[in-house]
């Protein structure tokens, strides 16, 4: 604060003024003395039309009849109930609606004169908040899924097709042996039911094809993205949820803007893929962190690797790591990183990881950059301390 | 004499079942679970054709094509794949392979081919 009164002031009119929360001051018999402008959006009483009412209008009926009580109360035994902590209360505007508020209730002298200080937040916003925070987990999950079952799906036809090529083939060998000698014991009806075999084992080859073409169409919406606001978004994504609280995030980013030329939502996908492998791999360790970091690479490619600190991945698994349903968890069904190679690939990059001394792995991949784009070589990454999430 | 065949598979149905037909249609065949098996073993002399699966353990079918082209080799190829993609096909056909076939194989129209390439 300044040394200047009349600065000093002005200056604390500044923060008031500015508050996100509504400020309203009262006196001991309750009336308004002041009322800054959050709470003017709040309740919907201008400043002017608050002044010198009692702040029982800012309450719905029954706590109207009750405020003059507490007020009497605490200022008879001393004994605080809303003083010095908060508490969750309905507000009711101007226009009669009623909302949830926390309420928190400080105490000071001013000229000797007892003031109360309320301090409202509106909690119907934090919902809102809340919700979308909901609505985006429930989005990416919903993605998510889709993706595991295209990825299950196209491993399933990969795998029933070897099966089925294998059939036809004996199939093929079969037709020619009846065709070619033609023996007693393989009668025409050993025929018949041979090429009622035959039809069954391509009807399933229609159904595999029909799968398979409808897999490939799958689009992919590719368009100009700042790779940086998108590796932000899928952060976020990322750390929702109980797993990702009390994770440290550092980004080493490159300088500025860089624009890349892919399907937002599929990138996020591999990101948030990579950013939650790295979050499982650290569960139960006292220091978790993961760093974000681009970098150049060839010509018309950048590379993003996210990297932690965890239990690094084992020899043994190593090697098949991107192959689908290969997986360590418990619960999962080992399509994350498979998925992530299908998307990166598609995109003309490549996924891989390196071990971290001491601990932990990175993954890397790169993604094209938009075309015109030449990334800066001279200006090396620069850390960012986001700090931690709780 | 019929030319001969070699399959570079890896899996062992796939590998045999084909194996069993071609020899059925009076083929000498010779078969590989692996690019690399192929490249060290395979004694290409005279009429034939290979066939290579493209999701192979190691080289891939594509790369032990481009390995043949490097060294000069100019045996007929035919391509094969489960999964086949744009991709593949274009790379397929810059090697000069033969064909590409999706999986299952259509036997009747391979005959044709390897027989008229030889």
């Amino acid at each position: 604060m300044s040394a200047d009164p009349t600065e000093g002031t002005a200056l604390l009119h500044a923060v008031v003024g500015t508050s996100p929360d509504a400020i309203i001051t009262i006196d001991v018999g309750g009336e308004i003395h002041s009322f800054n402008a959050a709470a003017e959006r709040l309740f919907g009483y201008t400043q002017t039309e608050a002044l010198g009412q009692n702040v029982k209008i800012l309450m719905p009926s029954h706590f109207r009849e009750q405020h003059d009580v507490y007020i009497a109360r605490y200022l008879a035994t001393g004994e605080r109930h809303i003083i010095g902590t908060g508490r969750v209360v309905a507000g009711q505007h101007k226009d009669g609606s009623t909302f949830p508020v926390e309420l928190f209730v400080g105490e000071t002298l001013v000229d000797d004169a007892r003031l109360f200080v309320g301090f409202i937040r509106d909690l119907s916003d934090l919902d809102r908040e809340h919700r979308r925070v909901q609505e985006l987990q429930s989005k990416l999950f919903h993605a998510s899924r889709l993706g595991e079952m295209g990825q299950v799906a196209s491993g399933l036809v990969h795998e029933v097709t070897q099966p089925l090529a294998a059939i036809m083939n004996y199939i093929q060998a079969a037709r020619r042996m009846s065709a070619s000698a033609p023996v007693p014991e393989f009668s025409s009806s050993g025929a018949e039911v041979l090429e009622k075999i035959a039809q069954q084992a391509e009807r399933a080859v229609d159904i595999i094809r029909r799968l398979r073409s409808f897999l490939e169409r799958r689009e992919s919406e590719r368009d100009r993205h700042d790779l940086h606001a998108i590796i932000e978004e899928a952060l976020a994504l990322a750390l929702v949820g109980p797993a990702g609280r009390g994770v440290r995030v550092q980004l080493a980013l490159m300088p500025g803007i860089l624009d890349v030329h892919i399907d937002r939502v599929q990138i996020q996908q591999v990101l948030v893929n990579l950013v939650r492998n790295g979050i499982d791999a650290m569960e139960g360790m006292p220091h978790r962190e993961v760093t974000i970091s681009t970098a150049s690479h060839d010509a018309g490619f950048t590379r993003v690797s996210v990297s932690d600190v965890g239990c690094g991945i084992s020899s043994e698994i190593a090697d098949e790591l991107f192959e689908e349903f290969v997986t360590t968890k418990e619960q999962g069904l080992g399509v994350g990183l498979s998925i992530s190679k299908t998307i990166v690939e598609a995109h003309g990059g490549r996924i891989w990881f390196t071990l971290n001394v001491p601990a932990g792995a990175t993954f890397h991949f790169t993604v094209p950059l938009a075309q015109d784009v030449v990334p800066d070589r001279g200006n090396p990454a620069r850390p960012v301390e986001c700090g931690g999430i709780h | 004499m019929k030319p001969t065949v070699y399959i570079v598979e890896d899996d062992e149905a796939n590998r045999s079942s084909l194996r069993e037909v071609l020899e059925i249609y009076g083929y000498s065949v010779v078969t590989f679970a692996t690019g690399e098996d192929f490249l060290d073993r395979a004694e290409m002399s005279g009429r034939g054709c290979v066939i290579l699966d493209v999701n192979l353990p190691g080289a891939s079918g594509l790369e032990v094509l481009q390995r043949l082209r490097s060294r000069q080799v100019s045996i007929p190829a035919v391509i094969v794949s489960g999964r086949a993609t744009a991709d593949m096909r274009a790379q397929a056909s810059r090697l000069e392979a033969l064909a590409f076939f999706e999986k299952p194989i259509d036997i009747d129209e391979l005959v044709v081919l390897i027989d008229s390439a030889n």
